[in-house]
């Protein structure tokens, strides 16, 4: 990946490259602050999601769910430099990504994981539960949280140009300028990408079978 | 030339810039571009919508300044809104609230308006501050304000959350309608009295909050409390709130009335609460004492309302109530009824004494003490007298004569006491070593004063000590050791003179007691029968009622001693022969006047009871324990304080409640298990180092989590159990050398963790089963019961493989098996017998197998189940039992189902017919009065689906025959008789379902028909019952299921429709999905979808592929077959969304299966299905910066 050349940017990309250059520089109170800046960040999104599901809400708090997180990002930024803030904000952006993928599956996909293995427990001479009925405890929306599972694994598939899109403006919350800032490119030209890309992804997601364009 | 992106980046700008603009209006002079530019803009805002992606700036198009639409924390925002007013809700002393509509959010809400038309600033500022206060509070119980605004004329009003409801008034004025009488105290155990003194423990909550917020309310009355239709409790109005840290702009003036006696105010017109509730000092205008206990004053005063359904000023005037106050008289509930429970008079006067003082210093401790009425507990304010606490240790014993002295001996008596006593820092024990004083100045014979003072040492102080320890002391022994010598003295008393028979004859008893606690069973029975035969033959000579009680005492000694010997018939035999000697000294009314011989009673009952249930014979065990527990009840409200008397009922409660859960009553065992825990709180409270109390303590909580989780109140389950397993931890940390303990502890970390994986805390299952193989293996070691802990240590490994196995844990899984197959070898060496009954052991080959067989691995497994079923086949031939018919029919059916996955169904079927075989064996040997029968039934059933699933209809039939009958007979012998008929209904309904399948639909009616008969009239006689109402649903299932394989989809629909409206949660079911799809009302495909993704749970997919695939097979209906491809479609789709993985072997059958072919003839799913490949899981974060 070629290097980008830092360009004069907003606070938070201000913010970024200034504990980076700390961090190169061997202060170690810059890996905290870098950690904090992601952290914020995945506290928002998994909010986001965590909001869909008042169930989970009730079983955990956001923070113990990042601990795998923070504790990645932590030995990550222990052992490497990130050269560049868009380095560095990709890397963030994909453990973010990978911990939201963990975390809605965990919360729905294992529930239903176990339904099958209902009646492979049968199978297996025993059943873990007395009687084998729905659990109608549910509180949440699963296409809600499916989806959110569906969006994280998506974007982790695309491009990795389409996928960087995603990565500053979504998983890090930057504006477009600092975006167009970062990558060097004009803003109209990352206005037609990114609008490109997301309708790529409401084809691939969202779009019901027979909603075509014409 | 315009492009779409042209007319996207004019459309975001536009949007960007709050300038609405149709696509109809940007393509005005590109017309073709309309239809794209609108499904584009779609797309867009249906992405923003979801996952918030959005277009972030506004941009134009030459570069100019870039406005950024992100706020900044100086920022403010203008939010503005209207409402609709519709009428008028209610009216009061300081303003009236409407309901209105909000147009926009399409929500009713509540506004209140000050009731002044016109107006001060200080009556204006006054309304603003009711709103702000209110606004401040952030509690469920306070309703939100959430704005406050001003209407056209600019008269102040602020919106709140309209709840609507009843008020509390409205409520006790309900609850004590139809008469002025005194209501009796019945009415006070009645289930809606006890809700309102919940809700009523709510506002306490509520008003302790507020009071932490540095709020008191002081207007609190039942009609500021509403009661929602949910159930929730709100407190309103608090216009006369006192904020702490506020400049106070109370009046100094005295009060007076106004004209309709609601509320009092000053002079100037300012309202300042309601007499009937508000405190002294408010009414007295002591402003500046007005604190949190003024308000708990109007606490108790609405107590007081709920108690009587009258307020505290009855019909006396203003001035008179004033009066009262002043003289200090309080007010009494108990003057309005004297049937009012004493404790919640207690609590009612305590919260509305006259001096702040004297008042609950909370409103927090008000409710607790509250909930320790409901709880059944001794409320804190409610004392017993002195007189009956004194009482409690003097223990008389009429018809003792005078024997010689001892003084000796009672002075050594007294040195060994005094070293005890003196030996202990403890208050009570010094009390306990006055009395020892006390019983020793009795005028009585000094043999009797001795043995009564040792006996007082002995109950009120060793009993105590020692019942809070797991092992005796070396110093314990000991000192146990020098009180035996003193009662073998008694024991060995010369002469035979009634007083010497007698006194010999209490000397052995507790010369038994203490040989007990030191472990000394065979001695302490001899004891026991000795005594007996001294009382039986002084009753032969006189028959007096003390002879008659303490006989019947000692036969409690002996039947235990018997039963602890597993001579249940003899233990049985002694505790009859105990009531039927008492039975003349009883009275009809349980503990009216001999209360020894009723004590004698309920522990004989107790005893009873306790060989019924080792018998088996629960519902004898119930009646005896019923018996017992109402004598223990009739004492505990004679003597409340009485631990012992507590925690024989909490046992008895807890032995009721095992019993229920034996006959399968779970909702008796849930009743009991309750009434249990609630005693063993009280007790655990007071002796939190009590060994006995704690353990009830913790088996309670287990027994609640139980029924709980039979009811499927998983979290409930789930909180109940980890109490349960925080006090067996405590346990087995106070008492390390207790192997008991630790086994409870692994036993509980079991249950807990098979609830945690049922509901998906995967993790949590994960870490409890680890913890209880962990703890178990540390057990087999060195354990005196190593066999016991070698069988809870292969069910923890069981369940862990089961757990990893869903986790997709397959290597983990067969790690685990292999383990426990290790573990059940020891378990074999060192404990053959246990291994020999150990169904653990029995079923590795067959779980290893099933495992196997998932992962493809058919020939391992088959290996693996034809080893363990020729180990079951050698076992028998030793010695033929349950376990190992059960593992051979285990075995058979195993290889049956390998071969059916393995696609070879001729093989299948051979062994199906090996199987079929051999339970016919076993049926003609089994005796009509056995046990296992139901094993035969089950088998039965499952050789019917294998039958079925292999196209032999006539075998599926034959063994669906033979099902019914013999459930017929299990049911018959059903001492609960719910589970009985539920056996029966779902073998009914199976049938149906086969014969429906056959073609047979008349028949298959009348099963169904008959299934319905059943499940009404069961439900007559019991009413509510769970799984009555399940079985009711899966009637229903499988009518709509007869109808929709005659393609009468409407009326499937009806069918279906009834079943989900009794049980909501089986929406998901795919039948209903492809009836839907079916139905000639033709719902599109989006809602259709809408309906399946809207499922919570998704069934198993290959199922629902063999149901779509069979009906597009040979189905000339294209439209038909359409609907039911689109319906497949969506299933598989659904799948995908809710992260179903299919298993390796799973997939391969699913994709090799005709039906999923015939699908794909019309479309092709494989893209779709490619999706369910667990090898499709994402890998593991990269240690390095992803390139």
């Amino acid at each position: 990946m070629p290097t980008v050349p830092e360009p004069s940017g907003s606070e938070s990309t201000l913010a970024v490259r200034h504990w980076l250059e700390r961090h190169k520089a061997g202060d170690t109170a810059a890996r905290q602050e870098l950690l904090d800046i992601s952290m914020r960040r995945l506290r928002l999104l998994s909010r986001r999601i965590l909001s869909d599901i008042p169930a989970v809400r009730s079983f955990e708090e956001t923070d113990d769910l990042l601990q795998n997180s923070i504790v990645r990002l932590w030995k990550y930024l222990s052992s490497h430099q990130p050269e560049t803030s868009v380095d560095y904000f990709r890397l963030a952006a994909c453990l973010i990504r990978r911990e939201l993928i963990d975390l809605s599956r965990f919360h729905f996909g294992q529930r239903h994981s176990h339904r099958q293995a209902e009646s492979t427990a049968s199978s297996l001479g025993d059943s873990l539960s007395p009687a084998v009925v729905p659990n109608n405890d549910d509180t949440f929306d699963p296409q809600k949280l499916s989806q959110w599972t569906e969006f994280h694994e998506y974007v982790e598939g695309l491009p990795e140009d389409d996928r960087l899109l995603f990565d500053l403006l979504w998983y890090q919350g930057l504006t477009m300028s600092e975006t167009s800032e970062l990558l060097a490119i004009p803003l109209r030209t990352l206005g037609r990408r990114w609008k490109t890309v997301r309708i790529r992804l409401y084809r691939d997601l969202l779009s019901e079978s027979g909603d075509s364009e014409i | 030339m315009t492009t779409l992106d042209d007319l996207l980046c004019l459309w975001e700008e536009n949007r960007e810039a709050g300038i609405p603009v149709s696509p109809e209006d940007l393509c005005a002079e590109t017309p073709e571009l309309l239809q794209e530019l609108k499904w584009t803009i779609r797309a867009l805002e249906a992405v923003e919508s979801r996952f918030g992606v959005i277009s972030t700036q506004q941009e134009q198009v030459h570069g100019a300044e870039v406005t950024s639409h992100r706020l900044e924390p100086s920022d403010t925002v203008l939010v503005s809104s209207e409402y609709r007013i519709e009428e008028l809700h209610a009216s009061g002393g300081l303003g009236s609230v409407y309901i209105a509509t909000d147009p926009v959010l399409n929500r009713r809400v509540a506004i209140k308006f000050p009731r002044w038309k016109n107006l001060t600033a200080e009556q204006s500022a006054r309304f603003e501050r009711e709103a702000r206060v209110t606004g401040r509070l952030d509690h469920p119980g306070i309703i939100p304000v959430h704005a406050l605004k001003s209407n056209q004329t600019d008269r102040p009003c602020y919106v709140m959350r309209f709840v609507d409801g009843q008020t509390l008034q409205a409520r006790i004025h309900a609850l004590h309608a139809g008469t002025l009488d005194s209501k009796p105290a019945s009415f006070y155990d009645s289930h809606e009295f006890r809700q309102l003194l919940q809700n009523l423990v709510t506002v306490c909550n509520i008003v302790a909050y507020a009071h932490g917020q540095g709020v008191i309310h002081r207007d609190i009355k039942p009609a500021n409390i509403i009661l929602g239709p949910f159930g929730e409790v709100l407190l309103l109005d608090w216009g006369l709130a006192k904020v702490h840290g506020e400049t106070s702009d109370d009046p100094a003036s005295v009060v007076t009335v106004a004209s309709d006696g609601n509320y009092f105010e000053t002079h100037d017109g300012q309202v300042l609460g309601t007499p009937a509730f508000a405190s002294p000092e408010q009414l007295l205008g002591h402003t500046e004492n007005v604190t949190v206990v003024s308000d708990v004053y109007a606490l108790g005063a609405t107590l007081f309302a709920l108690l009587t359904g009258s307020y505290s000023i009855g019909k006396s005037a203003f001035h008179e109530h004033l009066d009262r106050l002043k003289l200090g008289q309080r007010f009494s509930a108990h003057e309005v009824n004297p049937a009012i429970p004493v404790a919640l008079e207690a609590i009612c006067c305590h919260a509305m004494e006259i001096r702040r003082a004297d008042r609950y210093v909370s409103a927090v401790s008000m409710a607790q003490d509250i909930e320790r009425y409901l709880a059944g507990e001794s409320v804190s304010v409610c004392r017993d007298s002195t007189f009956v606490r004194l009482g409690r240790w003097i223990r008389r014993r009429p018809g003792l004569a005078a024997a010689s002295a001892t003084g000796v001996l009672i002075a050594s008596l007294a040195g060994a006491a005094g070293a005890v006593v003196l030996g202990q820092k403890n208050q009570e024990l010094q009390s306990n070593n006055e009395k020892l004083e006390l019983a020793m100045e009795d005028s009585r014979s000094a043999n009797v004063q001795a043995l009564q003072a040792l006996r007082t040492l002995f109950d009120d102080i060793v009993a105590q000590k020692l019942g809070s320890q797991a092992e005796l002391t070396d110093s314990d022994r000991e000192f146990l050791q020098k009180i035996l010598q003193q009662y073998e003295t008694f024991a060995s008393l010369k002469g035979d003179s009634i007083e010497s028979r007698v006194i010999r004859a209490e000397g052995l008893q507790q010369s038994g007691t203490i040989l007990l606690q030191l472990s000394e069973e065979q001695e302490a029975r001899a004891r026991f029968e000795a005594a007996a035969k001294i009382y039986q033959k002084l009753l032969e000579e006189t028959d007096q009622a003390d002879y008659r009680r303490q006989l019947a005492s000692t036969l409690v000694d002996v039947g235990l001693s018997m039963q602890n010997f597993g001579e249940l018939a003899a233990a049985e035999q002694a505790a009859n022969e105990g009531l039927a000697v008492l039975a003349p000294v009883l009275v009809k009314e349980a503990g009216a006047s001999d209360p020894v011989a009723w004590e004698a009673f309920a522990n004989l009952k107790q005893l009873l009871g306790g060989i019924q249930i080792a018998a088996g014979r629960m519902e004898e065990a119930l009646v005896s324990f019923g018996q017992s527990k109402d004598v223990l009840e009739k004492r505990r409200a004679s003597d409340p304080e009485s631990h012992e008397t507590l925690a024989r009922l909490a046992e008895s409660y807890r032995a009721m409640s095992d019993a229920c859960q034996q006959l399968g009553d779970i909702a008796g065992q849930e009743d009991y298990s309750h009434q249990a825990l609630a005693l063993y709180r009280v007790l655990v409270a007071k002796f939190p180092d009590n060994r006995r109390f704690s353990e009830g303590f913790t088996w309670a909580c287990y027994d609640r989590s139980y029924a709980h989780e039979f009811f499927e109140r998983n979290h409930q389950a789930i909180e109940e159990m980890t109490e349960a397993v925080e006090l067996a931890g405590k346990l087995a940390e106070a008492y390390p050398l207790s192997d008991e303990f630790r086994g409870v502890l692994g036993g509980m970390q079991i249950r807990r963790g098979a609830i945690h994986a049922r509901m998906g805390h995967l993790r949590l299952a994960e870490k409890d089963l680890k913890n209880a193989v962990a703890l178990f293996e540390k057990m087999i070691i060195g354990t005196v019961d190593g066999a016991q802990s070698y069988r809870q240590l292969l069910k923890a490994d069981r369940l862990l493989a089961m757990l990893q196995y869903t986790y997709g844990q397959f290597e983990e899984s067969e790690a685990t098996l292999r383990k426990a197959k290790h573990h059940a070898e020891l378990l074999a060496v060192s404990y053959p017998e246990t291994a020999a009954q150990s169904w653990e052991i029995h079923s590795l080959p067959y779980d290893l197998a099933m495992l196997l067989a998932d992962r493809g691995q058919l020939a391992d497994a088959e290996t693996e189940l034809q080893n363990g079923l020729a180990a079951a086949e050698a076992k028998s031939r030793v010695r033929f039992e349950r376990i190992h018919a059960q593992s051979i029919l285990q075995s058979k059916c195993g290889l049956v189902k390998l071969k059916i996955w393995g696609d070879e169904k001729l093989r299948a079927k051979e062994f199906t017919d090996v199987a079929s075989a051999f339970l016919q064996e076993l049926e003609e040997d089994l005796p009509e009065s056995s046990p296992d029968w139901d094993i035969i039934a089950e088998y039965h059933l499952q050789l019917a689906n294998f039958y079925d699933g292999l196209g032999d209809l006539q075998g599926a039939s034959a063994h669906m025959a033979r099902h019914l009958p013999i459930l017929n007979r299990i049911a018959e012998r059903s001492p609960y008789r719910p589970t009985g008929k539920v056996t029966i209904l779902n073998a009914l309904i199976e049938r149906g379902d086969i014969l429906a399948e056959k073609g047979d639909y008349r028949l298959a009616r009348q099963q169904l028909e008959e299934a319905e008969n059943t499940v009404t009239d069961a439900m007559k006689s019991y009413p509510g019952e769970v799984s009555l109402l399940r079985s009711q649903e899966e009637v229903n299932w499988a009518r709509g299921r007869l109808l929709f394989g005659q393609q009468d989809y409407a009326g499937a629909m009806r069918y279906f429709d009834e079943a989900i409206r009794l049980n909501p949660a089986s929406r998901h079911r795919s039948i209903r999905f492809l009836c839907m799809g079916l139905c000639k009302d033709s719902r599109t495909l989006s809602e259709l979808k809408v309906e399946v993704n809207g499922t919570v749970h998704c069934p198993s997919l290959p199922d629902q592929i063999r149901s779509c695939g069979a009906m597009v097979k040979n189905n000339s209906d294209t439209e038909q077959v359409s609907s039911v491809v689109a319906v497949a479609t969506l299933f598989i789709n659904k799948a995908h969304a809710d992260n179903v993985f299919l298993k390796p072997s799973i997939l391969k059958r699913l994709r090799s299966s005709a039906e999923y072919r015939e699908l794909c003839k019309h479309q092709d799913l494989s893209g779709l299905v490619d999706q369910l490949d667990p090898a499709k899981l994402p890998a593991e974060v990269p240690s390095e910066l992803p390139q």
